[in-house]
């Protein structure tokens, strides 16, 4: 009696468990008789990288007709994902998320075994400007106050920058070397921790993407002093620019989907439409929104064009910087 | 001249530990920071290798001393006869004033602490643990076993198989009234708790020494024979008496009738054993320390007495009992007459066992490397050829590999299980986790 | 506290009850998988979640963090396998308890106390979050440093009889955790240029390598032709007087879990290494464990599970993700236009006390489904063992595959497998290793922030925080010399 019992509670347990497909069945059961389409992630699930992509993935499906799942190919700052990418096979069954991280490294990474050149630009999709942030209730009011400050105790100011090499650090790289002034930085894993560390006190001021520092911006626990950047953020208007202010700095972080190279035109332009349509979808729009992020949508060889100058810039700021290699 | 033989691996990886991290430690050198103000990426590397080399050559030195005296056990060391060996060992390294260490070896074949011992110098440095506890060698077959490679030293614990019955049961089993006294068993069904294929043998062991027309009954384990017999499927059933012992609720609804062991114990002083009633047959799992054959005899007598004295027997009477077990600290010759009774039953059943014989030490080294060998071709081959057709042969020959004769009757299984796990991992992975079997 | 009773109640909605089950469900799959985490589960499913409401959605998400992290404890027991990392600790224990046919004792502790550890931590996110959270904000580099390296000083308690073979075995765990791009000066280090090697050496392969293969080939040298079958699995539910005698550890680790778990970037697996080693010192019976001792599995499962509502209270209250989990989570989060922090606090109460609730739901529903399916997760080990070992060969493939996709990672799967077996055939302890792994990156960045930071002033780096931690350190290590001398005093009177 009591093994049927146990079985009874067991059969409930497997219905429940399936019962999770039924629901998901719109999704599952229609993509089989075509194959999915793999889209590379090539960071850590969680990150800002892999969140974005998995939403590019999950609304662009609706209009490239299939399933696109993400496969996070992390390792390497982007080298293991970004190299994988490339090589595959251009029948267009592997796409790759590509951010600012695929223009920079090759700068700054020995060994890095891929550039923008290996792929076949598909579209932009969303520019992220850098910005420089404070607590809400620090005694810098606005970036002169910080210049000032950081001018005056020349070295001693701590600015967390989400590690090194990355957009932020060279972003922070690209202000001091403009205003001039002699900062300390803190590298960390990502803005994440170090928007931890600003509000926990332990920094000054942190130079993260201007998504990343919006939630708390809203919350009022930061401010943000500064859009490093030409144009000012749509979620944050009223920060000013670090153009507006006199300083010569403008760096910004990107997001875009990519193929392998040699996919063939038919295929590329497919998929361009695809995502442009997607890029009018309102609820991909109101995504964006709710990650403070604006939606720049260039496609095809603009793209590729726009790559190339995201590629020359930050070769640039990273010789600024002195992160550059030797070559 | 000692053997060293468990050091020189020892000392051997340390020297490859010492020298990865001196090659590592050359990479270092060129390092460049690229944030000044801290301490450069090379600090850290160099602090942790310079640890590990330290601790290597700790190790390595240490493995120069080994200890003088070694227990071997096939006990792991957490369980209950792993810790009265630990007991057995402290208690020899307070009498001989040296440490004794004790080497848990609990493979079979070529990796147990059979082999080991029996393949040691006899010079009384290294004891081993002799049990018939083994899968591949039980009951009566691991006696016989055990006198072909060790000379007895002393036993330590010893569980006889016990008969029982619902309690009251009247019936024909024991009749002390008749001057003489008599078992007879015919007309009932009996339990006997391990399966038709385990070479237990004692029910062939009974039907050998004249018990006849009584239907045996095989059981998966002590709990469902039980079972069986309170509801009355069987009229009566044998067990191990140490199961007994470790549930207090078994001892009210069931009445112990007879006991295999060579004489009375003393915590059932009411119990016959089989002997008093009539039937010639020791049936038990026991446990004792051993010496290689040809070991001198004076070494085994030492042993001994190092544990019978007053104070090491209350201590190690102590933890057996603490254990669960049931104590039988006895010296070698009783010890050795206990398992050459067994060895004799094995003799007699002769015919029986010899479908089952134990297989060669080495066998279990082939499997090991084998395993190694198939897993590492299948990492290498993966790549090349789609991951089900590959699975599916993996399994299967892994399978083959690991399940030792008798094949036919097995292989419809092996292969319908590589089937299905083949098809589920695939499904499993691929569609709920996204994961790319090219 | 007048808000809670119709939240309560609106949590009892079926379609939601549901979609928490199903969740825990999921994630104890997830987690009895090995190679498979609850980072990795959650992730997976939180696109799904974008199209859902917001409410089943999140708890979708918790559902399988609160059932992966107790999953993990279920292949540790009965397989010698942990199926995440935050079951590590759990394995010593609980794999012994399993050999001696007590599994189903073993994991019905494993559940309890998951449960315990769970629920507390989510009592606590509803009480006291804020001042929980604000603890965790004050972690700065210091602190972090010195709980790296306090949580290091758990090795000694892995050592088993020799300190040098443990320390040996964290050093190697320490210094493959540095192959990769370095934290913070942005350069490669020991990577030979290989690209795969940039990517630095990934935990979860090593840990199922250096677990899972031995066991296997130690199984194998223990075949033969018949395998003895196991008593069957009696109980699982343990004794009344047994949980009497836990229920200090379980209080304990359950405040080390939420607190470890609280700390921003720290997660059920430090916290169940941490609470093992003091669970250990702090013990009557310091040496039984690694015996098979139940205390051995009531520490780090309640910790492990206390973990996640730890996590959640930083996210929660100040809107910081405590660890990768809510990271992905915090991401669910705003995709439905909600932003985790002291806004949501105050705008959304109702949503934030439901997500409470639900989680106390979840760990309830977790112990249930535990308690049921430990029956039948325990026959597992009546498989034949020619049947079973190749699967799990096959299991630790796919696992240790499917984390990236690369068979870079099965590699360094199978040389873990191999080092392992050595490592157990001369008697290395391979947990120091994993935990090494695990705390290298965090005590060697924050030092080297520390530097940054303090220049060379020794008496910077403590803080009132940094220096309980550092106390705490030296007391791992002076606690059993004290208990040495205090008792030889006594054996001469």
């Amino acid at each position: 009696m009591r093994e049927r019992l146990k079985n009874k509670w067991f059969l409930i347990l497997l219905f429940v468990f399936l019962g999770f497909f039924v629901g998901q069945s719109a999704a599952f059961a229609l993509d089989y008789p075509k194959k999915k389409i793999e889209m590379v992630v090539a960071f850590n699930p969680g990150g800002d990288s892999d969140i974005f992509g998995r939403a590019v993935a999950q609304f662009g499906s609706k209009y490239i007709g299939e399933t696109i799942f993400v496969t996070n190919r992390a390792g390497g700052a982007g080298a293991i994902g970004f190299n994988y990418g490339a090589t595959a096979k251009p029948d267009g069954y592997v796409l790759t998320f590509v951010v600012t991280t695929l223009t920079i490294a090759p700068h700054t990474t020995k060994g890095y075994p891929v550039t923008y050149k290996d792929f076949e630009p598909i579209a932009l999709v969303a520019v992220v400007p850098s910005c420089i942030s404070v607590l809400a209730d620090s005694k810098y009011k606005t970036l002169e106050d910080f210049v000032k400050d950081a001018k005056a105790n020349s070295g001693k100011l701590r600015v967390g920058q989400a590690g090194t090499g990355s957009p932020w650090h060279l972003a922070g790289e690209a202000l001091a070397h403009a205003a001039d002034m002699k900062l300390t930085y803190v590298p960390y894993k990502g803005a994440g921790p170090s928007i931890t560390a600003l509000l926990g006190g332990h920094l000054d001021a942190t130079i993260t993407s201007a998504s990343e520092i919006y939630p708390h911006v809203q919350a009022g626990k930061a401010k943000t002093l500064a859009i490093i950047s030409d144009n000012r953020f749509a979620a944050m208007k009223d920060v000013p620019t670090t153009i507006e202010l006199g300083y010569k700095a403008n760096v910004v972080s990107w997001r875009g989907i990519a193929a392998p190279k040699g996919t063939p035109k038919e295929i590329a332009s497919f998929l361009i439409e695809g995502f442009e349509k997607m890029s009018k979808d309102p609820k991909f729009l109101k995504f964006l929104e709710s990650r403070g992020t604006d939606l720049k949508f260039i496609k095809g060889d603009a793209f590729g064009k726009w790559l190339a100058m995201m590629h020359d810039d930050y070769g640039r700021i990273a010789k600024v910087a002195g992160l550059a290699l030797k070559k | 001249m000692r053997k060293q033989k468990a050091d020189l691996p020892i000392i051997f990886i340390m020297v490859g530990i010492i020298g990865l991290s001196i090659f590592m430690l050359a990479d270092l050198a060129h390092f460049e920071s690229h944030v000044a103000g801290t301490v450069g990426p090379g600090i850290f590397p160099l602090f942790i290798l310079v640890i590990v080399m330290a601790m290597a050559v700790l190790i390595a030195g240490k493995a120069f001393f080994p200890p003088e005296y070694k227990l071997l056990s096939p006990f792991p060391s957490g369980s209950g006869k792993g810790l009265i060996v630990n007991r057995i060992a402290g208690i020899f390294s307070k009498e001989l004033k040296t440490p004794v260490a004790v080497m848990v070896k609990s493979g079979e074949g070529y990796f147990s602490a059979e082999y080991m011992g029996s393949t040691a110098a006899p010079d009384g440095k290294i004891i081993t643990i002799i049990t018939n506890e083994k899968p591949t060698a039980l009951n009566f077959l691991g006696a016989s076993k055990a006198l072909e490679k060790f000379v007895p030293v002393m036993g330590v614990v010893f569980d006889p198989d016990i008969l029982v019955t619902l309690s009251g049961y009247g019936g024909n089993i024991d009749s002390f009234e008749t001057s003489r006294p008599l078992l007879k068993l015919a007309g009932f069904k009996v339990g006997f708790f391990h399966s038709a294929d385990f070479p237990y043998h004692l029910r062939e062991a009974l039907e050998k020494k004249g018990f006849r027309r009584f239907e045996s009954l095989f059981f998966d384990d002590p709990p469902e024979m039980l079972g069986s017999l309170k509801k009355g499927g069987i009229q009566a059933g044998f067990c191990p008496l140490t199961h007994f012992l470790q549930n207090e609720e078994l001892c009210r609804n069931f009445e112990i009738r007879a006991i295999l062991s060579p004489t009375r114990l003393p915590a059932l002083p009411n119990i016959p054993t089989f002997q008093e009633l009539g039937v010639d047959l020791i049936s038990g799992t026991w446990a004792g320390l051993g010496i290689p054959k040809n070991t001198d005899l004076s070494v085994i007598t030492r042993k001994f007495s190092i544990l019978s004295k007053p104070e090491n027997k209350r201590i190690l009477e102590e933890e057996i009992k603490e254990r669960r077990e049931i104590e039988n600290i006895q010296g070698p010759e009783e010890f050795g007459r206990l398992i050459s009774k067994q060895m004799e039953m094995q003799r007699d059943l002769g015919g029986v066992q010899e479908e089952f014989r134990a297989e060669k030490d080495f066998m279990s080294l082939y499997r090991v490397l084998g395993a190694i060998g198939l897993f590492l071709l299948f990492i290498l081959v993966y790549p090349l050829a789609g991951f089900i057709p590959i699975s599916f042969s993996f399994l299967t020959a892994l399978s083959i590999l690991l399940y030792p004769w008798r094949i036919r009757p097995a292989l419809p299984r092996i292969v319908m299980t590589a089937v299905a796990v083949t098809a589920a991992v695939y499904v499993i992975f691929s569609l709920l986790f996204n994961v790319v079997f090219s | 506290m007048e808000l809670f009773f119709p939240h309560f109640f609106a949590i009892l909605d079926l379609a939601i009850l549901l979609i928490i089950a199903q969740g825990v469900i999921i994630g104890i799959i997830v987690g009895v998988l090995p190679g498979l985490s609850a980072t990795l589960g959650v992730a997976l499913v939180s696109p799904l979640t974008f199209a859902m409401e917001p409410l089943p959605g999140i708890m979708l998400l918790l559902g399988i963090y609160v059932g992966a992290v107790y999953g993990g404890s279920i292949s540790a027991i009965l397989m010698g396998i942990p199926g995440t990392p935050a079951a590590v600790a759990t394995v010593f224990d609980g794999n012994i308890m399993a050999k001696r046919g007590e599994g189903g004792l073993a994991i019905g502790i494993a559940t309890i106390s998951s449960f315990i550890g769970g629920f507390f931590s989510v009592i606590v996110l509803a009480l006291v979050s804020k001042p929980v959270a604000i603890l965790g904000l004050a972690f700065g580099e210091r602190e972090y440093f010195a709980l790296g390296v306090f949580a290091l000083a758990a090795v000694a308690h892995f050592s088993g009889k020799s300190l040098p073979k443990g320390l040996l075995s964290a050093g190697i765990g320490i210094f493959v955790a540095t192959i990769g791009i370095d934290e913070i000066h942005g350069i490669p280090r020991f990577t030979f240029e290989s690209s795969n090697l940039l990517g630095g050496i990934p935990y979860m392969p090593v840990m199922i390598g250096m677990f899972a293969i031995p066991e296997i080939l130690m199984n194998i040298e223990s075949l033969s032709q018949i395998r003895p079958k196991l008593p069957r699995i009696e109980r699982i539910l343990p004794a009344r007087s047994l949980f009497k005698n836990l229920r200090l550890p379980l209080l304990r680790s359950s405040v080390i879990g939420v607190i470890v778990g609280a700390v921003p970037g720290t997660g059920a697996d430090i916290a169940a290494i941490v609470s093992y080693s003091q669970g250990r010192n702090l013990s009557r019976h310091p040496e039984l464990f690694g015996t098979g001792y139940p205390e051995g599995i009531a520490c780090p499962e309640s910790a492990n599970n206390a973990a996640t509502g730890g996590t959640m209270i930083s996210l929660l209250t100040l809107g910081i993700p405590g660890g990768a989990v809510t990271a992905i989570i915090m991401g669910a989060f705003m995709v439905h236009g909600l932003q985790p922090g002291p806004l949501l606090m105050s705008k959304q109460m109702g949503l934030v006390w439901k997500l409470i609730v639900g989680m106390g739901v979840a760990n309830i529903l977790m112990l249930i489904f535990g308690l049921t399916l430990a029956r039948f997760f325990a026959k597992i080990s009546r498989v034949p063992a020619y049947l079973l070992n190749p699967i799990i060969l096959l299991l630790c493939f796919a696992g240790s595959f499917s984390l990236r996709n690369n068979m870079f990672d099965v590699y360094v799967m199978a040389i873990s497998g191999i080092g392992g077996y050595v490592m157990i055939k001369t008697d290395i302890p391979r947990a120091p290793l994993i935990i090494g792994m695990i705390l290298s990156g965090m005590v060697e960045a924050n030092f080297a922030r520390t530097v940054l930071l303090c220049g060379g002033d020794v008496f910077k780096f403590l803080t009132p925080i940094s220096t309980v931690l550092i106390v705490l350190t030296i007391l791992t290590f002076a606690i059993p010399w004290v208990k040495r001398l205090y008792r030889s005093p006594k054996k001469q009177s």
